[in-house]
């Protein structure tokens, strides 16, 4: 799809990511903001997520200096799962522990023409975990987009990247981009961790974090209009983590990921069929009682079936269908190899009732038969056969009314209902035995949490200003809400001796995960944004959360031990954003702020539990405010020098539980060619 | 989607005639706004979402009325616009063609409707049919009825509307992407 030139007919971003079907973003039947590629030169950030500290609605935990966990509308944690990252429609999200690696993902900044933010569920499109909402990072297209960027970035601490972008085209239906990076950095002081020691007495990370990518993007249309279309990407990434739970640990990745697909008119439509297979192996240097650290390997493939047609002037439709297989062994299953099989079909409806009113409807089922294969541990209390070929049959759907009384209103209703499969980690037994005491083993009868969402939302353009206002309000219930034995501090509520000894000859506890009640979240975010002629551009936005847990078992909250599910304290209610910027002549500046309120982190301390249960402990943070800024001078047309700064009104800011956040100040040279 | 039926074709051809010439009797003259700048580079924008898009130097109509003044001020206009336009992959070359010559007008493409054709919707959509012409135009009203393909206006918001019936009767066929896009009618 040729984004670009959508986007300079409409004279707006254009999106397929929330229904499937392109659409302009003022048509789009859900609260979403996107980012464009200026946005992000100009914020200076040089990961993602820094980028989407400053969406309303959005939570950013850093953890480290490579790690973050990324949260929208609450319930944000570490290797947060409730939110769905893609590439190109691509998922990059890793089901073995349920989340995002973020230093694996192959992109580099410069290649990204918009990231899409779509707040709420839409598991009706996408499936499971699609639940708090949708990260779709869309790149400039091989044959329409041309770009051609080498990157250096140097600064604080030893940090250095380089970075290239480069496309080729053949003729003018087919191209293919290509991208590579490398990137050094120093870890924040983890021995400033507020519980220390971890591990022993061992810091759990004292190297570098570092990363290197390749991306190969390809795509070729035929005259008849057959499109085909290949995607590749390998690399590794090492990196200090809190991990699942809460528990710290050094974290390295290696990835590959592949994807084809084709696509072309057809009598009842355009149809489109793709396959992908990702490919990650983890190596966790774990800070806790590690006897063996281990790797997984994850391996996904994907297999998607799509039709699109417009059966009359005011009727849309996408019918699809999917196949998933997901597999996972590595030196932690010896022996074993454990996964699921996904079948899923889905159809999306809109009708333009009139052309002020549309009506869009999302449907999607899913079945999911787990698979299990290898021996399960005699202190586990389910047995192989247990845990081999449960399934789930789960519908989610999406219904949206958006209404356009005016050239510059646009109000929309819309309600969901999403479903988020517990991971394999907490579907499947850890089968190394005494790898850790507690053991941590899954259960099959795990049931998925069922997530609605009530939604209103208005925007307004305003060309007095020259702005645009946004206002969300939404209501949230999340039920059976999954605890999972790798919570951090759950082991009083899910922990019970085996009656076995662990490898060192401890009684042995067993945890399992349990869905232990229901959480609700009532929310809304209200921005600004806006843009003049003369090279200013301005935004502000302010997003508030309160959520209340309803468990349904008995627990202590004020015991740290039992307390790791605590929504309503984990997530701060409060987060103003602002930026102001300006461009003229070779230069362009830009400031942006992020203040939120404070709110309550909780991590695991690691080391020998002589309890047999994990440490945890409660970490308040205050509430903060944090200032970001670039400055950028292009002498020439194809040479661009910045200084950008991050945190720059702290030296060091605590942001969560982990080591605090450094100030960071980076050079960054860039040349087009 | 599939080419209608010979007979499909001709009866809606038909419908659509009438229609125009019913819109015809009614419009006052010259009722229509004139064609703004970026109604134009807009509009030609759309150019590149037809399936099989033109390549090169593409001649295209601007289809004025040549007894209406402010019609031919309009196509002027849109001659000197588009003579300027730097299309990425078309060089567009505008013919002044007048709507009481069209029955002679060599083929063409694309052609722009200038302002004040209210009263000439019908010979319009005859020179499309016969030509495969992709028309464009700032007037709505051409589109609504069907007898233009595809209408632009760009005040206070961009709105692209396409006619479903004047799109198959012309031949002119957009992507899939696109017709996703547009309101059709």
């Amino acid at each position: 799809m040729d984004y670009g030139g959508l986007e300079a007919m409409f004279g707006e971003p254009v999106t397929t990511s929330a229904t499937g079907s392109p659409q302009r973003a003022a048509d789009a039947p859900v609260a979403m903001e996107i980012i464009t590629a200026d946005d992000i030169r100009r914020s200076g950030a040089n990961s993602i997520p820094e980028i989407l500290r400053f969406v309303a609605g959005v939570d950013v935990r850093r953890y480290g200096v490579s790690d973050s966990d990324v949260g929208i509308r609450g319930y944000n944690e570490p290797n947060s799962p409730r939110v769905l990252v893609l590439v190109n429609g691509r998922q990059v999200y890793v089901d073995y522990y349920g989340y995002t690696a973020w230093p694996t993902l192959p992109v580099q900044l410069e290649e990204i023409r918009q990231i899409e933010v779509i707040k709420g569920p839409n598991s009706a499109l996408y499936g499971f975990n699609a639940v708090g909402g949708v990260i779709n990072i869309v790149t400039f297209d091989p044959i329409f987009d041309s770009v051609n960027e080498m990157t250096v970035r140097a600064g604080s601490r030893g940090e250095h990247q380089v970075s290239a972008v480069g496309t080729m085209h053949f003729g003018d239906r087919a191209g293919v981009r290509v991208s590579a990076s490398e990137h050094q950095m120093s870890e924040w002081s983890v021995s400033q961790m507020p519980l220390t020691p971890v591990n022993n007495g061992t810091a759990p990370y004292s190297g570098q974090p570092h990363t290197w990518s390749t991306y190969v993007h390809g795509r070729a249309t035929t005259r008849s209009g057959i499109e085909f279309s290949a995607e590749g990407d390998a690399g590794e990434a090492e990196q200090f983590e809190v991990t699942i739970g809460g528990w710290p640990a050094t974290t390295s990745y290696a990835y590959n990921r592949q994807k084809f697909g084709v696509g072309g008119e057809t009598p009842v439509g355009f149809v489109n069929l793709s396959g992908y297979r990702n490919f990650m192996r983890y190596n966790y240097y774990a800070g806790f009682n590690c006897v063996t650290c281990t790797s997984i390997d994850n391996t996904l493939y994907v297999l998607q079936l799509s039709d699109l047609m417009k059966p009359a002037a005011d009727h849309a439709v996408r019918l699809g269908a999917e196949y998933r297989r997901n597999r996972a062994g590595g030196t932690i299953f010896p022996g074993e190899q454990i996964g699921f099989d996904l079948f899923a079909a889905d159809a999306m409806w809109n009708w333009q009732i009139t052309p002020e009113l549309a009506l869009t409807n999302s449907g999607r089922i899913d079945h999911m038969v787990t698979s299990f294969q290898g021996d399960v541990d005699p202190d586990v209390q389910y047995t192989a056969s247990q845990y081999d070929g449960h399934s789930f049959t789960q519908p989610s759907y999406n219904s949206a009314l958006v209404y356009k009384p005016t050239a510059v209103d646009t109000a929309r209703l819309s309600t969901a209902r999403a479903v988020q499969i517990p991971n394999l980690y907490d579907l499947f037994p850890e089968p190394v035995a005494g790898f850790q005491n507690p053991s941590l083993q899954g259960s099959p009868f795990l049931k998925p949490a069922i997530i609605m969402n009530y939604e209103v939302d208005y925007t307004r353009a305003l060309p007095r200003i020259l702005s645009t206002a946004q206002l969300a309000l939404y209501h949230q219930t999340t039920r059976d809400f999954l605890a999972l034995p790798g919570d951090a501090g759950m082991d009083s509520l899910l922990a019970a001796p085996s009656g076995q000894l662990d490898g060192s000859g401890k009684p042995e506890t067993v945890a399992y995960p349990l869905n232990i009640g229901q959480s609700t979240a009532n929310g809304g975010e209200v921005s600004l944004k806006g843009a003049d002629p003369d090279g200013w551009r301005w935004k502000a936005s302010y997003a508030y959360i309160f959520i209340k847990d309803h468990i349904s078992v008995n627990r202590d909250l004020s015991n740290p031990a039992d307390s790791s599910i605590d929504n309503q304290r984990q997530a701060p209610r409060s987060v103003v954003n602002f930026g102001l910027g300006r461009t003229w002549g070779p230069w362009e500046a830009d400031v942006a702020g992020h203040w939120q309120s404070s709110w309550d982190d909780i991590l695991v301390m690691s080391g020998n539990a002589a309890n047999s249960l994990k440490p945890a402990y409660r970490v308040h943070i205050d509430d903060y405010l944090t200032m970001n800024a670039r400055v950028g001078y292009s002498p020439i047309d194809n040479v661009t020098l910045a200084v950008t700064g991050e945190q720059l009104n702290h030296t060091v800011l605590r942001q969560t539980g982990a080591a605090p956040s450094e100030r960071r100040i980076l050079g960054v040279f860039t040349a087009r060619y | 989607m599939p080419a209608p039926a010979p007979n499909r074709r001709i009866r809606s051809f038909r419908r659509r005639w009438i229609a125009a010439l019913i819109a015809c009797l009614l419009a006052p003259p010259g009722a229509a706004a004139a064609t703004s700048l970026k109604d134009i580079q807009i509009g030609i924008r759309g150019v590149e979402f037809m399936v099989d898009p033109p390549r090169g130097q593409v001649e295209v109509a601007i289809i004025d009325d040549g007894q209406n003044k402010a019609s031919v001020q309009d196509a002027q206009s849109i001659v000197g616009w588009l003579a300027a336009a730097k299309g990425t992959k078309v060089e567009f070359v505008p013919m002044l063609t007048d709507v009481h010559g069209l029955e002679k007008a060599a083929s063409f493409r694309i052609a722009i409707i200038a302002a004040g054709m209210e009263s000439h919707f019908a010979e319009i959509l005859d020179f499309a049919r016969r030509h495969n012409t992709l028309t464009i135009t700032a007037d709505l009203a051409c589109v609504r009825i069907g007898a233009c393909v595809l209408g632009v206006a760009t005040e206070p918001n961009v709105e692209v509307i396409v006619s479903r019936q004047a799109s198959a009767t012309c031949g002119v066929d957009f992507v899939r992407a696109f017709r996703m896009m547009v309101k059709e009618y």
